[in-house]
């Protein structure tokens, strides 16, 4: 018998969400949310009506959904050209929250100055990419080059609406 | 918060380009901004600390120091209301956003009253 297929959402930066642990109340407000995303909004106007419907449904910001949302928005950013498509950062940035849970503790374990962290993720500051190889080491990683139009495929807001069509 | 603080509607405006080299920003900063906002102000028993009010992305032109040229840019403003004790946290919460998002200074209206927020590199960063 074949297995079914477990229902998972990939953020722009590849990090995995299984669609199954989104709450009872998470899950009528992404088929919302989806509802009107697939109208192609303005990238602000979605974000206003994410948050706005979110603050009205008191949902829990460390939950699945919220994060779901962000990259929602980051992919309309992206499409309509408001948003740099994702570099190493939001990679780094993803592969911390995922393992770490917050950037203090993953700072604490890897010696980082959070400061420097903190550069790096605003732009002003990069890593080298010895630095960056060992970094990814800590956190399980690994740079791969990929090609730009998989790239632009993976962050299309066309790709999230078909990864969450089931909830629809 | 006091249950009967009395709310204040704030807009401040968040260019979508960097002010060194007019790049985009990358996602993760707008997910900084988001979040550092939720920080701030969290949710209480009576709600959160912040309401949203609107989010939209507007017109503007600002003179380039350097050349004296007239440079038309975009935006996005956030229109929010907070208790007007909280006020400092979101003014010390910008300063932090100024640096994240390489700006000089991040226009802030407090109850249609207009100032501008100029981050020091003490302030740190989102």
């Amino acid at each position: 018998m074949k297995k079914s297929e477990q229902p998972i959402y990939r953020t722009i930066t590849g990090r995995a969400i299984d669609l199954s642990k989104l709450t009872r109340d998470e899950r009528p407000f992404i088929a919302h949310v989806v509802g009107f995303y697939k109208k192609s909004l303005e990238w602000s106007k979605f974000s206003g009506l994410w948050v706005k419907e979110f603050e009205k449904r008191s949902l829990e910001a460390k939950g699945i959904a919220y994060r779901i949302c962000q990259d929602l928005e980051a992919r309309l950013g992206i499409a309509q050209g408001k948003v740099a498509a994702p570099d190493y950062r939001d990679y780094l940035a993803d592969l911390i929250d995922e393992r770490y849970g917050s950037r203090y503790k993953f700072c604490k374990d890897t010696g980082i100055d959070p400061g420097h962290l903190s550069r790096i993720f605003a732009s002003r500051s990069d890593l080298s990419l010895d630095a960056l190889v060992k970094l990814l080491h800590r956190l399980g990683a690994a740079l791969v080059v990929q090609p730009e139009a998989d790239l632009k495929a993976n962050a299309s807001p066309e790709e999230a609406s078909r990864a969450l069509a089931g909830l629809a | 918060m006091l249950m009967e603080e009395r709310l204040v509607e704030c807009s401040f405006l968040i260019p979508i380009v960097r002010d060194s080299d007019r790049a985009p920003h990358p996602p993760i900063v707008w997910r900084l901004l988001q979040d550092a906002i939720r920080g701030a102000f969290p949710q209480g028993h009576s709600g959160p600390e912040l309401m949203y009010k609107d989010v939209e992305t507007v017109p503007g032109e600002y003179v380039e120091d350097a050349t004296k040229k007239i440079v038309r840019d975009e935006s996005r403003r956030y229109t929010v209301a907070i208790p007007r004790s909280k006020l400092d946290d979101l003014r010390q919460l910008l300063r932090r956003a100024a640096n994240t998002f390489d700006q000089k200074a991040i226009y802030l209206a407090v109850a249609g009253e207009v100032e501008f927020v100029t981050p020091r590199p003490e302030d740190g960063m989102l």
